[in-house]
């Protein structure tokens, strides 16, 4: 992490100066502009792989906010008479506000929902630039827009516009690559790996899709005005749905999460798109035809199927295969071996320098900490709860059992806010919080984990743990895209709590480690580590062990023991009764949405309803503190 | 104000259109019930079928002949089309698979671009006679013949889906693929049909509109979207309700095209999409929650 980050960047450094020479190697006027035309594509696809790769969210219509910066921009310096570098900006504020406005609703949808309204909104846009005449010139356009110009100089050549063109596009990949390694960067991939795992640990998955799709509509804005400005004219067709799946095949190839990615596919694209538009009629005779889409088709199809984490990470991947061949694997690596048990817990490492903390939680009051009262939950016609009604005090471990189908991950499920209860309420430290969203649940010290483990699949471990600390931090977009001081202090605050979290329950050694390739038993472990990275004053512990081994089970255990010691308080589901009657104070459990009991673990085990419900009414011989391992 | 034959004239147009929409509404209903797959080449499958027939009856096919082929054709395109592009990713994300769908359109719309060329072509009507007068309205023809079929085609389709076990082997892929399998249903043959029988139904819509409109190599796009338009209208998963989403959005465009503007007709369909889908059906939001639990 931030070792890395402190290592020459190379790749990046040549690739500037690859740029910066272009055009003196380039003679030609067409190959120049399609390097100014690339340049425009890039900026586009950046946005849209923020929203795509990083988000996770779909959008088959970003044609239509690339034509907007254009549109709007044309109409600011001709009709309205701006000069060029204002109407670029407000063409990008109005762009970015339409985005937000429309992006409200729109963001509500899943799936390919989303992606046919997103592709509805690219058409609607395509229609009324053609048919709103009056100002947009309808189908012939408008012409006679200002070039810009840059300290009285005209930007009228390919080679000065050029460099007007990649100053943007590299401005808005250094600033796309800073908010992608920051907090708000882990809570955009947060979305994509798990909304719901998000949303549970605080981050208002609603906002900041709002804010990665208007950012993007403003990048594509932006590409568009500098299209306008370069041009001179403007027109609907450059905007149509075509241009959108271009869009989409850029980034793409360039592999979804990937910022130099898109750098890759626009270039790729556009190059590909016009070499062919230029040979393809020569081969065919024919006079002209959108006959690239066949490639772009093929492309898109191919890539899908065989590489759909992209082209350039696929390429990435091979060069440096080849270049760490030849050299020696580097030191400190992670083997990726994994062994059987859990844990080893280590000493707590001293930290280096020693930073401030992040704020915690006030302590809890004691007492009643969490009064669920009458809760009853429905789903069209199937009661899942009906009245359940228990009380959970301050730093005690409540479990919940039943059998299969009882209720009890409803009733989480209910608890942490992923839908509304029918009926009831829900109480925590004397406030209602039974018809908040999850993100504000979360906020309020209810932290929950899954039963089938929710970590981000494509985030290390140490950025899982850290994405659990998001709503205990502030830094947003502007800062995180600026580096501002506080927001890089606040960063290595942020990773140096994931680190003694990732001590504490014992995984330090894995910290860089991809969350989907750690073992099952270790994935449980990171997730209960990334919630205590919340700072949970109730931690929701859902089905904790189910699919560990006996000895994993006993080291999450004394986990859980020692997360309560340190102050929190616990509720678990669990199926497995041993387990339970060794670990929590007082168990409640569930029969069909009915609490048929609470009590004590002796208590429970005695109760004639609870052996009925579990055993169908035979004697249960399961000794207290579960000894029958 | 207008009139009451215009307004007729409207309705007739508008159910007309509307009959394209529902068959090829049909087409996503079969397939997104049986394979959760969102095809966006499903108006590709239309142009393929009218180009097609349109070129069987120029080398000299009889015209009853040439439909037969071109449906049959196109539905077999249409399986291979799943066996080599979705078959491979059937465990990727449904995003994955639509934009594969996406991919396919384009690759379909740029190799009939190749074949036929920009220009459009129609075809002779199916009977040849003047217009009937109702009303003040004129109604051709082809239009009946669009209508009769597609009526036609919701009792065979009814009748195949709950009489044959074929059918039913199809509808118990679509309420629960995985206890399909357990019963012994071989799924994936179930989506191999599933598409095969939508570029089938597809084609056939593509050919029954084609001696009303001329039909374009590029006509395939905007009959996607209405398509899916209208089955969302319908709620994706039901035939009936698809096929009266169709009707309705074809007239609610042919209203909308006479009484406000032509130029915003297309936008009708989108305005449509986006009320029925920000207001959040139940359906929209139970498909969600499928998505949600895959991921």
């Amino acid at each position: 992490m931030a070792d890395l980050r402190r290592s020459v960047p190379w790749g990046p450094l040549c690739l500037l100066l690859g740029i910066a020479c272009l055009p003196l190697g380039v003679q030609s006027r067409y190959y120049q502009s399609i390097a100014v035309i690339i340049g425009m594509h890039t900026i586009a696809a950046v946005g849209l792989s923020l929203l795509m790769g990083y988000a996770g969210q779909v959008s088959l219509g970003h044609a239509a906010f690339y034509g907007m910066g254009a549109y709007l921009s044309a109409i600011g310096s001709t009709t309205l008479g701006l000069n060029p570098w204002l109407a670029m900006p407000l063409a990008a504020l109005v762009t970015g506000g339409l985005a937000a406005a429309i992006g409200t609703p729109i963001f509500r949808l899943r799936g390919h929902f989303l992606a046919m309204a997103t592709l509805g909104l690219g058409i609607i846009v395509y229609i009324v630039f053609n048919e709103l005449r009056e100002v947009t010139g309808g189908p012939s356009g408008l012409t006679g827009i200002p070039a810009l110009h840059l300290f009285g100089l005209p930007l009228n050549t390919d080679v000065r516009y050029y460099y007007v063109v990649w100053t943007f596009a590299l401005g808005v990949i250094f600033l796309s690559r800073n908010i992608v390694d920051s907090r708000v960067g882990r809570a955009l991939r947060a979305i994509h790996g798990s909304e719901r795992a998000a949303a549970a640990l605080g981050v208002n998955t609603a906002r900041y899709k709002l804010a990665v799709f208007t950012l993007s509509a403003v990048y594509a804005s932006l590409a568009g005005s500098l299209y306008a400005h370069y041009l001179l004219f403007v027109n609907p067709p450059p905007f149509s749905f075509k241009f959108s799946i271009e869009l989409l095949v850029m980034v793409m190839i360039g592999g979804l999460a990937h910022i130099w990615g898109a750098l890759f596919g626009a270039s790729l694209i556009t190059i590909l798109g016009e070499s062919l538009r230029a040979t393809i009629p020569l081969l065919m005779g024919h006079a002209s035809g959108e006959y690239e889409i066949i490639a772009f088709g093929l492309i898109l199809m191919t890539t899908m199927i065989l590489l759909p984490e992209g082209l350039w990470p696929w390429l990435a991947a091979m060069v440096e295969r080849i270049c760490t061949v030849s050299a020696a694997p580097p030191a400190g690596r992670p083997d990726g071996s994994f062994s059987p048990t859990l844990a080893n817990p280590r000493g707590e490492p001293d930290p280096p320098t020693p930073l401030p903390e992040i704020p915690r939680r006030p302590a809890a009051p004691q007492g009643p900490l969490l009064e669920v009262q009458d809760l009853s939950k429905a789903f069209a016609g199937l009661q899942a709860l009906s009245h359940v009604s228990f009380t959970v005090r301050a730093q005690e471990i409540l479990a919940i059992i039943g059998p299969n189908g009882a209720g009890k991950t409803t009733l989480f499920n209910v608890i942490a806010g992923v839908f509304p209860p029918t009926g009831g309420t829900i109480r925590f430290a004397g406030k209602p919080i039974q018809h908040l969203e999850s993100h504000r649940i979360a906020s309020t010290g209810l932290i929950r984990t899954f039963q089938n483990v929710r970590l981000f699949g494509t985030m290390t471990v140490l950025e899982n743990v850290m994405a659990g600390v998001h709503q205990r931090t502030r830094a947003g977009m502007a800062a995180a895209a600026l580096r501002l001081p506080r927001e890089r202090a606040e960063e290595r605050q942020i990773q140096d709590e994931a680190l003694r979290l990732l001590s504490t329950v014992g995984l330090p050694e894995r910290a860089s480690v991809m969350a989907a390739d750690l073992p099952f038993g270790q994935q449980r472990v990171v997730e209960v580590a990334r919630a205590l990275a919340a700072d949970p004053t109730i931690l929701l512990l859902d089905e904790p062990c189910a699919g560990l081994s006996a000895g994993e089970r006993e080291q999450l255990c004394d986990l859980v023991r020692r997360v309560r010691a340190g102050g929190v308080t616990v509720i678990l589901v669990e199926h497995d009764m041993d387990l339970v009657m060794g670990l929590a104070d007082r168990i409640v459990v569930l029969n069909y949405g009915e609490k048929i009991a609470e009590g004590t673990p002796a208590e429970i085990q005695n109760d004639p309803q609870v052996v009925a419900a579990y055993l169908g009414g035979e004697v249960m011989d399961v000794p207290v503190g579960g000894g029958r391992r | 104000m207008i009139s009451i034959p215009q307004l007729l004239q409207f309705l007739v147009t508008g159910i007309t259109n509307g009959s394209i929409y529902a068959l090829i509404a049909l087409g996503f209903v079969v397939i997104y019930s049986v394979t959760s797959v969102i095809n966006f080449a499903q108006g590709e499958f239309a142009m393929l079928g009218a180009l097609l027939a349109v070129s069987l009856i120029t080398a000299g096919l009889p015209q009853g002949l040439a439909v037969v082929v071109a449906v049959i054709g196109v539905g077999i395109f249409t399986a291979v089309l799943y066996k080599v592009g979705l078959r491979p990713a059937r465990d990727a994300s449904p995003l994955t698979l639509i934009i594969i769908t996406i991919g396919a359109a384009l690759a379909i719309r740029g190799v009939a671009l190749v074949i036929w060329g920009t220009e459009p072509y129609q075809m002779a009507p199916f009977t040849v006679g003047s217009p009937l007068q109702v009303g003040g309205a004129v109604i051709r023809l082809q239009s009946l013949w669009v209508l009769g079929a597609t009526l036609m085609l919701q009792p065979l389709l009814h009748l195949f889906f709950s009489r044959t076990m074929l059918g039913r082997s199809l509808r118990a892929c679509a309420v629960n693929r995985l206890a399909a399998r357990l019963m012994g249903i071989r799924t994936d043959r179930m989506a191999l049909l599933a598409f095969g029988l939508s570029g089938a139904v597809g084609a056939l819509g593509g050919i029954l509109i084609a001696p009303i409109i001329f039909a374009t190599y590029d006509m395939g796009l905007m009959l996607s979207l209405k398509g899916f338009v209208a089955a969302v209208m319908g709620g994706l998963v039901n035939y009936p309700a698809a096929v009266a989403g169709g009707f309705l959005l074809g007239i609610l465009e042919s209203l909308g095209a006479g009484l406000i503007s032509s130029g915003y007709k297309d936008a009708i369909a989108f305005v449509a999409l986006f009320l029925i889908l920000l207001s959040k059906p139940r359906w929209i939001v139970r498909s969600e929650q499928e998505i949600e639990e895959g991921s």
